[in-house]
């Protein structure tokens, strides 16, 4: 899966893509506990639909910067069977260049007195 | 359907590869977003436009990179699911030149369905928001009106019984709780203005945690304030917060005299909480069970009960018919044969009739949308039966059945879909129209009522519109599809194909034919009882006829000494004033009536309390007659001789006396009222038998019924005092003039007393015309275009058929056929369509009429004329759009018509 550079980001991140793999970087998540986490960090600004919200995952997947976990992943009693997933290597190479990035823009926007 | 299942059904628009990976865990995370919006008091409607959003954008996208631009190696599913969009596209984009290419076919057919859908979805969407939706409350499904009932007396509600309501509540084991409801009007004098009567309603104070709807501010009601001893306190709704403590948060605590005791306000509610039916003050029930005898304390209805997870109906009615049981053999002489029956909030509190009624003219509707279909699905066999040389073609070249079928349905879909839109628009015209109607008298409707255009009526516009682009395309497609390729390929006129396809279509317009036929004689037994009913000839004076109701509250008139005394007060003050002809009290007006209950014929017997009679019963001062101009027929009209010390008297109606004494004169018979219908009265008279010394004209309308005239029984006030009553004033100048009048002469008397259903005669006369109008109007608009449609595909498929038939025409006029005998031949294959049509189209007229009896006035389910009216009108019609066509045939030209292939 992760035979892209590594390098550059072979999927334009957005905010969406940006901040759904933050919610992995503290380890492995389930689909719906993901797009909670970015409801609530966005203060309800990205509100990620089913739809949205696993066709996001499968284009993650897809460019390799997250995997899904083989064989599910430890269950909750009574919980049904859903797919988990984690940070692939070049994801978190990703995730962090990313980061850098847009940490640099909140600085000048601070020097700036925009925030 | 719920919206789990819809959301499910919904992820069949995504490809196969993408929805086979996600599908499991896409629900499961729409069902937990459900859970997390219903908890945190989202609003499903803004839901459901998110989901809906996220389809939208999320479709497509999928489509694009699974399908069209794979991630990499496609296996065969993908390419077969390329392919399929591929066809799709190709089907759409073909059906939509060749509509384009013939607009005429397209401008029939869309208006055909666009008037269909609409239609049906602008009853969908009045049943919907009048039954189907039920309380704007959670988890609306689970909650339960019960009432009393009588099981020998069918559909009856009574009002139910405090201690029974105590009992179930003790005793049940299938609810979460019960709550008891009382509903009643009560006086509000505000420090300010003028004093008012509003709905109200003393409930149990579990009431609001059982529907789930906590105050907006404040408290709710609580136990501790049912206590005897507690002081009054009452929660207020939203209107009324607004309206009359200026929507100040800091109202509460605010002390508002109601019913002439002052009560602290403790809670507001939220916005359009006005449970149960229209109510805008709740104050606890009060009742001291120990001191109030079985059977005796404040009436409820209804009870309501919530349903406890995975029970279902039947078995939370079999714990109650348990609990009644035993009630019966525990109390016989109260409880002996008596049951309840409970039924969904909604339907009870409306009731089954007038639901029934929803739901027949929701089937009514669907019969329109069938006509559209049937029209739609005529001319795309047409069409069809034209290409069928063209299909051949295909075929032999290839073509699989399925590609064929499929690019007859994306003809007839490309149809649908833009008849849905423009359909919308017309629902959403008629929504308008029947709003407008409502607001005519907006306080008075339950306030879960709101008809527009909501999720779910989109999702019954996608349902019928797939159902009409089906029905009116698998016939032509399979027809289509299925011809002989051989036949048609060898034979180079229009063949065996086209005849077959003529059989079909004619079926489809006998079809239309009957259907048009039921809707339109329902149509006009409507339009024909509306009629009656704003032609009857009412026995009393109608013009300049003010009536207005006041309560007196048992804190300010405690006897009924104190309230005769009012009531003579008031009419003398009423009679004294200028422009006044004569004015009169009384506990019931004509028409809409007061109250009704049970009695008995002296000398009769009766086993158990249902087996007395029943009639309206109102108590009247001795002016009543006079003041709305009605002659007492026989005997004698009250006189102020009939007071309390009077010998009994009773005056009843002619349909009273030809009812119970048909051999005699029913004057000096005497009659005794029942106990239970003396509610509010004076018991101590409750076995009176009072003398019968008039007969009075027929001045009732039994709006449950719709009958004229119903049983009545006056009693005079004096003999039987009651705490409300309507004030009747006939003056010189316009009814509605003396409002302010009324009002000033009723707080002259008595500052904190409001008047309340101020109206005119003409006006209680117009309301009820108006109420049945609607129906009547909405049946002559299905049924208008039901004949529409129908004509316009009787005569469609005529003339297609002659426009096939030219070559037989022309070689029948040239072996000498006379024009008479060809206009014979076209017209008689439109007159036995037409006849069938006729046919069956009275026998479904016949139980459509049957459903809607509760609306007739005065009209027969099986009235001869409309029937026969509507039989000639729709006969005229058809034989005019077959004529059109016959005539035509009559002009081929023979040597033309040979020639023609």
């Amino acid at each position: 899966m992760s035979d892209s550079d590594g390098a550059k980001s072979p999927l334009r991140i957005t905010p969406a893509f940006f901040y759904l793999l933050l919610t992995l970087v503290d380890g492995e998540r389930h689909g719906y506990a993901m797009a909670q986490e970015v409801r609530e960090r966005s203060e309800g600004g990205i509100k990620l639909g089913p739809g949205s919200l696993y066709w996001s995952l499968g284009r993650l997947a897809e460019v390799g910067l997250i995997e899904e976990v083989p064989g599910g992943s430890t269950l909750a009693p009574g919980e049904e069977r859903r797919r988990y997933y984690q940070l692939t290597e070049p994801g978190r190479a990703v995730l962090k260049r990313e980061a850098e990035t847009l940490s640099k823009v909140v600085k000048f926007a601070r020097a700036k007195r925009v925030v | 359907m719920s919206a789990q299942r819809w959301f499910r059904f919904s992820l069949w628009l995504y490809p196969r590869s993408f929805r086979e990976r996600y599908e499991r865990d896409m629900a499961a995370a729409f069902r937990e977003e459900w859970k997390w919006e219903g908890e945190s008091g989202g609003s499903r409607w803004r839901f459901a436009v998110h989901i809906a959003r996220d389809l939208a954008v999320t479709v497509p996208r999928a489509w694009w990179t699974y399908v069209i631009r794979p991630p990499r190696r496609v296996g065969p599913a993908v390419r077969r699911e390329r392919q399929l969009m591929h066809n799709l596209v190709k089907d759409v984009q073909y059906a939509v030149r060749g509509l384009v290419r013939k607009p005429g076919l397209a401008i029939t057919a869309v208006t055909a369905l666009s008037l269909g859908i609409g239609l049906t979805t602008a009853m969908f969407s009045i049943v919907n928001g009048v039954v189907l939706r039920g309380l704007p409350v959670e988890e609306p499904q689970d909650l339960m009106a019960i009432a009393r009932t009588n099981p020998s007396r069918g559909t009856n509600r009574l009002i139910g019984r405090i201690h029974d309501f105590q009992d179930l509540r003790e005793r049940q084991t299938t609810f979460e709780d019960l709550a008891a409801i009382s509903m009643d009007a009560v006086n509000l004098s505000p420090v300010v203005g003028e004093p008012e009567i509003i709905n109200a309603a003393r409930v149990s104070a579990n009431m609001f945690d059982l529907l789930r709807t906590p105050p907006l501010l404040g408290r709710g009601l609580m136990a501790s304030d049912e206590e005897l001893g507690a002081p009054p306190v009452a929660v207020v709704g939203h209107r009324f917060w607004e309206e009359r403590l200026d929507g100040d948060p800091t109202a509460l605590g605010v002390v508002l005299r109601i019913d002439g005791t002052p009560t602290t306000v403790v809670g507001v509610m939220p916005e359009d909480f006005e449970f149960p039916v229209n109510q805008q003050v709740w104050r606890p029930l009060k009742v001291d069970y120990l001191a109030t005898p079985r059977g005796e304390g404040p009436g409820v209805y209804p009870i309501l009960g919530r349903l406890e997870d995975g029970v279902s109906m039947a078995q939370g009615q079999a714990d109650l018919d348990r609990i009644m049981t035993q009630l019966g053999q525990e109390y016989p002489e109260t409880n002996e044969g008596m049951t309840v029956v409970m039924g969904p909030y909604v339907r009870e509190i409306i009731g089954y009739q007038t639901a029934a009624l929803l739901f027949t003219m929701l089937g009514a509707v669907g019969l329109v949308l069938l006509v559209a279909c049937a029209n739609v699905a005529n001319l795309l066999l047409a069409r069809a039966s034209l290409r069928s040389k063209e299909v051949a073609v295909r075929t032999a070249m290839g073509a699989s059945r399925r590609r064929v079928i499929g690019q007859m349905l994306a003809e007839s879909t490309v149809i649908a879909v833009v008849g849905a839109v423009i359909g919308v628009g017309v629902a959403q015209l008629g929504i308008g129209l029947f709003n407008g109607f409502l607001q005519t008298n907006p306080q008075a409707l339950p306030f879960w009522f709101a008809i527009g255009i909501d999720p779910s009526v989109l999702m019954f516009v996608v349902a019928i519109t797939i159902g009409a682009s089906l029905f009116s395309g698998v016939l032509p497609a399979i027809r289509a599809s299925g011809t002989d390729v051989n036949a048609v390929l060898k034979d180079d006129s229009r063949g065996s194909s086209s005849l077959r396809i003529g059989r079909l279509s004619r079926i489809l317009v006998v079809m239309e034919v009957a259907f048009s036929c039921a809707l339109l004689v329902a149509a006009g037994l409507l339009v024909k009882s509306v009629t009656n009913f704003s032609n009857i000839d009412f026995d009393f004076a109608t013009e300049n006829v003010f009536t207005t109701f006041v309560s007196l509250p048992v804190t300010d008139y405690p006897d009924n000494e104190s309230r005769l005394r009012f009531y003579r007060n008031l009419t003398e003050r009423l009679e004294a004033e200028p422009g006044v002809l004569a004015a009169t009290v009384a506990t019931e007006l004509p028409i809409i009536g007061g109250g009704n209950g049970r009695f008995a014929l002296e000398g009769e017997t009766y086993l158990g309390d249902r087996d007395y009679p029943n009639a309206r019963i109102g108590s009247i001062a001795s002016g009543y007659f006079s003041t709305i101009i009605a002659n007492v027929l026989e005997g004698r009209d009250f006189t102020a001789a009939d007071n309390a010390d009077g010998l009994p008297v009773a005056i009843v109606n002619r349909a009273f006396a030809e009812r119970h004494y048909p051999e005699e004169s029913a004057l000096g018979n005497r009659i005794q009222l029942r106990a239970t219908s003396q509610r509010g009265i004076d018991r101590s008279r409750a076995d009176t038998w009072y003398t019968i010394v008039g007969i009075a004209p027929d001045l009732y309308l039994d709006l449950d019924a719709f009958v004229l005239p119903e049983t009545a029984i006056y009693i005079p006030l004096a003999q039987r005092p009651a705490s409300a009553a309507s004030m009747i004033v006939r003056t010189q100048g316009a009814a509605l003039e003396f409002t302010d009048d009324a009002r000033r002469i009723v707080s002259s008397l008595d500052p904190h007393l409001p008047i309340s259903q101020s109206f005119s005669m003409g006006q209680i006369i117009d309301q009820t015309q108006t109420f049945f109008g609607v129906f009547g109007i909405i049946f002559t608009v299905f049924g208008g275009v039901a004949l529409f449609l129908a004509t316009v595909g009787l005569y469609g498929v005529l003339s297609f058929s002659v426009n096939q038939r030219t070559h037989e025409v022309g070689l029948r006029v040239a072996l000498g056929a006379t024009p008479a005998n060809v206009v014979r031949l076209v017209m008689r294959q439109g007159f036995t369509q037409l006849a069938i049509g006729l046919v069956i189209g009275v026998g479904m007229a016949f139980g459509l009429a049957r459903m809607l009896s509760l609306v007739l006035y005065d009209v027969g389910a099986a009235d001869p004329t409309v029937f026969g009216g509507i039989i000639v009108v729709l006969a005229v019609t058809g034989l005019i759009a077959s004529f059109v066509p016959a005539l035509r045939a009559t002009r081929v030209d023979p040597t033309v018509a040979m020639r023609a292939e």
